[in-house]
């Protein structure tokens, strides 16, 4: 220990001298100030880019950037903030948890500082806590249906069509999956990416008339419970216990991916960046895309929500803040990292500015999808308690658990959890 | 009743059969982790769900994925990785030694109670105490520093307990006899039971090595600098819920293993002994 900090004396004192030597310019020059910023895990191309544009554009703040591991960024997130210091300046906010932060006072107001007119209306929504803008929408996020053309032709089924107004319902696509498994190949017909995420599995229920949880965000006995979403999970079981068309355990999102690449899944409901995972890892497969399908008795619903960021209302330094929060707020940065990650724009302006990205069967579904039928989560401080609990529920239930017991028993554990936050 | 010489042979035939089925349901996996670091992205999950042998030996091998590794920010993990669990390993023998010399040899008021609450700390869920233990380390700007990595987990109740049961198998009169020779008590830890302790500090050792080489969310609370990156924490970033770079994983993930295993096998011996030997021998 003493070694190290003997090491960084000095190099501090090799900086000064060539500081000195250089004619003292450097050393009159202003410190810059530095901003901690925890930042999702990304890799690094698509994060660095974004930080080095802001610096330059900015050379008094340098941003000392902590990219944290998908697994463990909310717990990190939650014990920093429990610690309720300046640290960190800026962080990364999943946009169902605003509800959570704000009710904790752990968000910065930025009503005063967004322009609410320029956002996507489901990313507005997300941002959204106690009538004030709590969190930065960043980036927003859909879904569709990826199939393999070629298990298609193989099988005799006609393919799902991009159009939203001939949507398959997911009678229909139960029956082409039943025609497109094959065991004896390990060939699966239809695979959710996200197989016991909320994000994914809400809309089944929701699709059916279900409201997952009680409009004040505080109870879910009633309505994660409620025969919509017991119908629409005992739908889900049987394709994994009765039908057997999709792959039981497969919990990891980025498993169904790869099986669907290596063309061991004929129908994937996954996000909209897995298109580039698709083509880059495998360029010789020949898929198209579709919307989400819905149940015959009920409405198209599809899931949205994403990565939003927040300031810390802690910080001392809110001058540089603000300014981080203007300049990630500009179109030209966000037509970079949509460029970087392609995630459904939030600014509106985008869609406009990059039309000819936008001129594909995906994007039209997409924007489709944002505009009339994507559902945001639910809006409630204890979201992380709500997500985890509903997660166990969903994984007991694909593996054969009894689905109203199942979920009942989920019901009363959240409200249970709930109360804390009353 | 002793059975016949053929009867005795199947039985060794089937005990043998049953012990390479424990070996390989144990085994294949890790091989499965080293393959998937030498073959081609594409090809990691194609025989993943239809398992055969083709599962088990790829079609090709290739170096793209370890040579992508080194590239990358791992050869910096592994090197921050040996710093904290060597120095954590060399500091911490010292110190849990000492507090296990003191609870079995010394009595001092409140021992009994003190020792309750030196086993309470291993019982205790890390996640109970991270909120208290990150405002100390911001407290003493310790942040983003190898002191906020080694530090807390120098001091391992676990290794005070197995330290202590050791030494209280040491017969008093040893002790007793030194002393009237006029040794001091610091000699007679250095001197005297230390070196009769090899295969505890093997085990003590090993046990805070791998705590260290497998630590992942204190140093990404604590010091989740790119310059103070861990293993794990470079292993965990090539995945996210999005996108994973498999053979990235793979091949980070092989590594950690191989690596961890060095001390394993130089010091499986003395490990041995020690779990096996009870403390009054």
């Amino acid at each position: 220990m003493t070694k190290i900090a003997r090491r960084g004396l000095g190099r501090l004192g090799l900086a000064a001298g060539a500081a000195a030597t250089l004619g003292g310019g450097a050393a009159r020059a202003q410190t810059p100030t530095t901003l901690k910023v925890i930042w999702m895990g990304w890799p690094d191309n698509q994060v660095n880019p974004l930080m080095e544009w802001f610096e330059k554009r900015n050379p008094s703040i340098k941003l000392a950037v902590e990219k944290i591991p998908f697994n463990q960024i909310f717990q990190t997130i939650e014990v920093r903030l429990q610690a309720r210091n300046a640290d960190p300046d800026i962080f990364i906010c999943d946009s169902p948890l605003t509800a959570s932060y704000g009710a904790r006072g752990h968000l910065m107001d930025l009503t005063p500082h967004l322009d609410a007119s320029r956002f996507a209306k489901s990313a507005l929504a997300a941002s959204t806590y106690d009538g004030k803008l709590a969190s930065a929408p960043f980036g927003s996020s859909m879904q569709v249906m990826f199939y393999n053309k070629a298990l298609f032709k193989e099988a005799g089924v006609a393919p799902p069509p991009a159009d939203v107004a001939q949507r398959w319902t997911w009678e229909k696509t139960v029956e082409a999956a039943r025609k497109l498994t094959d065991a004896a190949k390990g060939q699966w017909g239809y695979a959710f990416e996200q197989s016991e995420r909320p994000y994914q599995l809400l809309p089944l229920g929701q699709s059916l008339g279900g409201v997952a949880l009680s409009p004040d965000g505080f109870k879910a006995t009633g309505f994660i419970d409620s025969p919509a979403f017991v119908e629409a999970y005992t739908w889900m079981q049987r394709l994994y216990t009765d039908w057997k068309v999709s792959p039981q355990g497969q919990f990891d999102p980025n498993i169904p991916v790869e099986m669907f690449g290596n063309g061991k899944i004929a129908m994937l409901v996954a996000g909209t960046f897995s298109v580039a995972t698709l083509q880059q890892r495998f360029p010789n497969l020949d898929f198209g895309v579709a919307p989400i399908p819905y149940f015959e008795k009920g409405k198209p619903v599809t899931p949205t929500g994403a990565w939003h960021f927040a300031i810390n209302p802690r910080t001392r330094n809110q001058a540089q803040t603000l300014t981080f929060l203007n300049d990630f707020m500009t179109e030209e940065l966000h037509s970079l990292w949509f460029k970087l990650r392609p995630y459904p724009p939030v600014l509106k302006s985008i869609w406009d500015s990059e039309k000819a990205t936008f001129d594909t069967d995906m994007w039209r579904i997409v924007r489709h999808e944002l505009d009339n039928t994507a559902l945001p989560r639910p809006a409630t401080p204890g979201f992380r308690e709500y997500e985890d609990l509903v997660r166990v529920a969903l994984r007991d239930i694909q593996t054969g658990a009894d689905v109203k017991t199942a979920l009942s028993g989920a019901a009363q554990r959240i409200d249970r959890e709930m109360q804390k936050y009353r | 009743m002793t059975p016949a010489p053929a009867g005795r042979l199947v039985l060794g035939a089937l005990r043998y059969a049953a012990m390479v089925v424990v070996a390989a349901v144990l085994l294949l996996p890790i091989w499965w982790i080293l393959v998937s670091a030498v073959r081609p992205g594409s090809e990691i999950f194609r025989y993943a769900s239809d398992v055969g042998w083709r599962t088990l030996v790829p079609e090709q091998l290739t170096l793209e994925h370890v040579r992508t590794m080194l590239g990358s920010d791992m050869p910096r993990a592994v090197f921050n990785s040996m710093v904290v669990s060597l120095t954590t390993v060399a500091a911490g023998t010292m110190i849990n030694a000492a507090a296990g010399f003191a609870f079995a040899v010394f009595a001092f008021p409140f021992k009994r109670a003190l020792f309750a609450f030196v086993l309470l700390t291993f019982m205790m869920p890390f996640e109970a105490i991270v909120i208290p233990l990150y405002t100390l380390i911001r407290t003493l700007d310790w942040t983003n520093t190898y002191a906020a990595l080694i530090v807390p987990d120098l001091a391992n109740g676990l290794v005070v307990f197995l330290f202590r049961q050791f030494f209280l198998g040491i017969p008093r009169e040893i002790y007793e006899a030194a002393r009237v020779d006029g040794a001091s008590w610091w000699t007679i830890f250095l001197r005297l039971t230390m070196p009769l302790s090899g295969p505890t500090i093997a085990t003590a050792a090993l046990m805070q090595f791998i705590h260290q080489w497998d630590a992942f969310f204190w140093p990404l609370v604590a010091a989740s600098t790119p310059e103070l990156i861990v293993v794990q924490v470079a292993i965990a970033r090539n995945i996210t819920l999005e996108q994973a770079n498999w053979g990235g994983l793979f091949a980070s993930a092989s590594t950690a293993i191989l690596l961890a295993m060095i001390p394993f096998l130089l010091l499986q011996r003395y490990f041995i002994r020690t779990v096996t030997a009870s403390p009054d021998k």
